[in-house]
């Protein structure tokens, strides 16, 4: 896979690599597996549903995942938003769905990363 | 899924994200196992399938349950708990670490982390675990060698630890001197039964104190132990090692233990080692030796081992090598000592005893092998080997026809304790087809105490088949007075060796004499054994134990000698053959002393010392002479099976008038006396007076002890009756003759010794103005002019010898006039006395 592309994509391929304790290709499979994984989706029926409870545990998991895979702008708007549900017990609506956006648009541009970089 | 490669551990992953248990398989994979588990129950599912998980990487956020939830549950197992758990989390949050901390976790860490980190903290994890462990390992040996070596309740080394260290101490200081001292604490058996074995515990374990403080104290080396249940050795440097100094030290420290009543005097052996290279066991038993050496005396507190005591040992061990030949070789055999009824000289019985003729040793004491036997468990078969040979020779003595007495033979305590017992015992009685009544068991007190439910239980069941039980050595052991009550039993046998010498006399004359008023209060015969002089038995007998055995009958002999005892046709063969006087003693009553006996049995007439409980209305004789039983009409053995009771012999009024005379007496503190009727023995109908005195010996609140003397006046009272009977009649006869009745004696005055009422009625006088008016002068009461006719009248009668005269005169009235009367005089027999004359006085016109 193009390192380039996925850079862009906001993945940061070095230290992902590192991470996996340089097995690259080890990295990219998993980059692979996490094409079909459901979490965003899941998190976007539950901000739909109004449910901010399943919505933080989505997020909070994707979180997690972002963190492991150096996916820089991922883990960082789904840390802002975690934080945002975790410190407020009331949620405004509006500002619930500005950060997932932001959580969107991070989300969507590793996918096309990915799927760009796949073809390469 | 086990792990075969030596030292490769386990990991367990659980995450719900498969891509970070993919990153954590990548980080771990290669030098451990993984397991992985998606939710907080299969993560537990798998903990408790697989024990050999080492650490789990438990993420927080999981569906189902979650990490705390993980952390919660492993919190309350026993096992999970101890596995060390690293808690990952997205969130970076402080209370989250804190939560998760505080739940239980070994470790937190927040996503993303290093993978070196996190490799090098679970690797310290599983090396601080395996660390652990071992250590564990190591403290559970460690206890596990303690226990092996040390005695849990003093908390000193047990007996091997104490073989072994001290081997080596002697080993290692070969250039020094060292001995080896023990010490044990008396009876601590009966100790732990009296007080509870919770007190016997802490005794044990304040003697541990003492012990460590002991070696603290001092400098020398030395190794110390409890050794067996309640003995102490302690092997020690020779220098400067004072006998008499460690004996005071542990007395005093016992001494302060000692708050409870138990005697306790400590006695240390000492066993120099010469020889450092003996087995330290045989070393404790030499100390044992010397221990043993001064056990009973009262004097010596410490001894050393000497030869003459390995002579002993050495003696010993060869009775044990030999006992096992002895006994089917023949060597031992059982010997009869008679037992007789004091009172008729009738033989009643026989103990077994054991004797071994050794063909080398000859003659071996029993004293040498009975202990060593029960020590070692070999005197059940000598005692069934016993049992046997005397039914053999009962047997022989029913088919030869010679008459049968019953043979006492020992149970030792140990075959209480054997639950063949019973049918051993009755096996040998089928086999030789013996009455179970010929066969008696002499069960040592002690027994009693030790192990009352089994004993009981036995005895009862023996008893029950017509066997009967003795108590043997009562006295001697530690049993309390109330179990006679529970205990079955059908003889108490009495030793003088215990009871008769060792005090003073008046002590001992009483304890024996309470003995056997308690046994006679409970229906329980009793038999004195040790009898050695005829001091001894005259007092036994006049207390009423008539059953005896010992050296002044006859020694043990052996069983060919005890037949022509019961072939002979003189049983009483025995009475007369010893006498055995002595020059002092004082006049007691309950004393042995041959004078006081010679009075009170032949001086004083019939006579008894007994004791009147005012409450209880009780009157009990203590002692009695042979007269009393005589004047009672009774012999010792009826009586003494009566109870002892004087008031039995009593009905009715005549009870009363024994207690009267009995208060009286004490009141008074002077003699009293009574006439009583009583009947000689409950069934017979006949009767006897007795004439009782007495006087108060001893006073005290309501038991009073009094002297009682006692005269058969059956013979005189029967006159008495008798005469107080004619005496009766005559009265009834001469007022119911219609004329008057007079008796004169005439010496210078005529005087009217007797008259009856008519004669006073007829000249209507009362009997008493009569009498009283003319009894000393009856001419007084005659008309003057008539006084010469009857005074001639009378010296007919007395001077001519005339048998009969009668006279006509005038006799005055209480109104004054006169009457005219017949008197017809009779002289009564003379005897030498002032001659009396008989008159009967009528009127004229009947």
């Amino acid at each position: 896979m193009n390192s380039e592309v996925l850079k862009n994509a906001g993945i940061d391929v070095e230290k992902g690599v590192t991470r996996f304790l340089g097995d690259r290709q080890l990295f990219e499979n998993i980059l692979l597996t996490f094409l079909e994984d459901e979490t965003f989706n899941k998190g976007k029926n539950a901000l739909k549903k109004e449910d901010y409870k399943d919505l933080y545990e989505c997020i909070h998991t994707l979180k997690g995942v972002a963190g492991n895979t150096d996916m820089t702008q991922l883990f960082r708007t789904t840390g802002v938003l975690c934080d945002y549900l975790r410190k407020n017990q009331t949620v405004e609506v509006k500002e619930v769905n500005s950060l997932f956006n932001e959580v969107e648009e991070a989300y969507h541009s590793v996918l096309a990363g990915i799927i760009a970089a796949r073809e390469v | 899924m086990a792990n075969t490669e030596v030292n490769k551990k386990t990991i367990l992953i659980a995450d719900d994200a498969e891509i970070n248990r993919l990153l954590l398989k990548k980080i771990f994979g290669e030098e451990y196992f993984i397991e992985e588990a998606a939710n907080g129950l299969e993560a537990l599912q798998k903990l408790r399938e697989m024990p050999e998980i080492a650490v789990l990487i438990l993420d927080i956020m999981m569906p189902k349950l979650d990490g705390f939830g993980v952390l919660e549950v492993m919190q309350k197992d026993e096992h999970l708990r101890t596995i060390p758990t690293v808690v990952i989390t997205a969130n970076n949050e402080e209370d989250t670490q804190i939560r998760a901390l505080s739940g239980g976790a070994t470790d937190v860490l927040t996503k993303p982390f290093s993978s070196q980190i996190i490799m090098h903290r679970i690797k310290n994890i599983m090396t601080r675990r395996e660390a652990e462990k071992l250590a564990e390992q190591n403290r559970a040996y460690k206890r596990e060698l303690r226990l092996m070596y040390t005695d849990e309740k003093s908390g000193l080394y047990n007996k091997n630890a104490f073989h072994r260290y001290t081997a080596r101490m002697l080993e290692k200081n070969h250039h020094k001197k060292f001995l080896l001292f023990r010490w044990d604490i008396d009876n601590f058996k009966v100790f732990n039964d009296w007080f509870g074995t919770e007190v016997g515990d802490e005794y044990l374990k304040k003697i541990g104190d003492f012990y460590r403080k002991y070696g603290k104290q001092n400098t020398a080396l030395m190794t110390y132990a409890r050794y067996d249940a309640d003995h102490f050795v302690c092997c020690q440097e020779a220098e400067g090692f004072n006998p008499e100094a460690i004996t005071k030290i542990i007395d005093e420290y016992m001494g302060q233990l000692k708050n409870l009543d138990f005697e306790y005097t400590p006695r240390v052996g000492i066993y120099m080692i010469n020889d450092p290279t003996l087995d330290v066991a045989l070393m404790c038993d030499r100390a044992l030796l010397a221990l043993r050496s001064i056990k009973d005396s009262y004097g010596k507190r410490f001894a050393w081992f000497d030869d003459s005591m390995r002579e002993s040992m050495i003696e010993q061990q060869e009775i044990v090598n030999e006992m096992e030949f002895a006994l089917k070789d023949g060597q031992f055999s059982a010997y009869l000592q008679p037992q007789y009824n004091y009172d008729n000289g009738r033989l009643i019985g026989a103990e077994a005893l054991v004797r071994w003729k050794h063909p080398v040793k000859g003659d071996i004491m029993p004293s040498k092998f009975i202990p060593l036997f029960e020590r070692n468990g070999f005197i059940s078969k000598l005692d069934e080997y016993i049992w046997e040979q005397i039914c053999i020779l009962l047997r022989k003595w029913k088919d030869e026809g010679i008459p049968l007495v019953p043979i006492s033979v020992n149970v030792s305590r140990r075959d209480i304790y054997n639950p063949h017992l019973f049918g051993n015992i009755l096996a040998l009685l089928g086999k030789y087809n013996l009455d179970p009544a010929l066969l008696h068991l002499e069960i040592t007190e002690s027994a009693y105490t030790q192990n009352a439910e089994q004993l009981v239980t036995t005895v009862n069941l023996l008893r029950s088949h017509g066997l009967k039980v003795h108590m043997d050595d009562f006295g001697s052991g530690y049993s309390s007075l109330s179990m006679l009550q529970d205990v079955p039993v059908d003889l108490l046998k009495l030793d003088m060796r215990f009871l008769g010498n060792d005090y003073k006399e008046e002590r001992s004359g009483n304890i024996l004499n309470a003995v056997v008023r308690m046994a006679t209060a409970l229906q329980l015969p009793v038999l004195a054994e040790g009898v050695e002089t005829k001091e001894q038995a005259d007092f036994l007998r006049s207390i009423g134990c008539l059953r005896m055995q010992g050296y002044f009958f006859a020694r043990p002999m052996p069983t060919e000698e005890f037949e022509e005892l019961l072939t002979s046709v003189n049983t009483t063969s025995f009475l007369g053959d010893s006498f055995v006087e002595s020059i002092e003693g004082s006049v007691n009553f309950l004393s042995f002393s041959f004078q006081s006996a010679l009075l009170f049995n032949s001086f004083v007439g019939g006579a008894a010392v007994a004791e009147y409980d005012k409450r209880n209305e009780t009157f009990v004789t203590l002692r009695i002479n042979d007269q009393f039983l005589t004047e009672i009409g009774t012999d010792r053995t009826q009586y003494m099976e009566r109870g002892q009771s004087v008031f039995d012999y009593y009905e009715n009024e005549n009870k009363q008038i024994v207690l009267d005379m009995l208060n009286e007496a004490i009141a008074t503190d002077k003699e009293a006396c009574c006439e009583v009727l009583t009947r000689v023995t409950k069934k017979s109908d006949e009767y006897r007076w007795l004439k009782l005195r007495t006087r108060l010996l001893v006073a005290s609140s309501n038991r009073h002890i009094l002297y009682v003397v006692v005269e058969n006046i059956t013979c005189s009272k029967e006159k008495t009756i008798a005469y107080e009977d004619m005496v009766e009649k005559l009265t009834t006869l001469t007022n119911n003759i219609p004329g008057g009745i007079g008796i004169f004696e005439v010496a210078d005055k005529m005087q009217l010794v007797y008259c009856n009422d008519t004669m006073a009625v007829m000249f209507g006088y009362t009997h008493e103005e009569f009498m009283q008016k003319f009894a000393n002068s009856f001419i007084a009461s005659i008309h003057p002019q008539d006084r010469e006719v009857v005074e001639k009248s009378f010296s007919c009668l007395l001077n001519e010898k005339k048998l009969v005269e009668n006279c006509k005169y005038r006799q005055i009235c209480k109104d004054g006039s006169w009457r005219w009367v017949n008197m017809y005089g009779r002289l009564m027999a003379v005897d030498g006395r002032i001659p009396r004359i008989c008159a009967l006085i009528m009127d004229t016109n009947t």
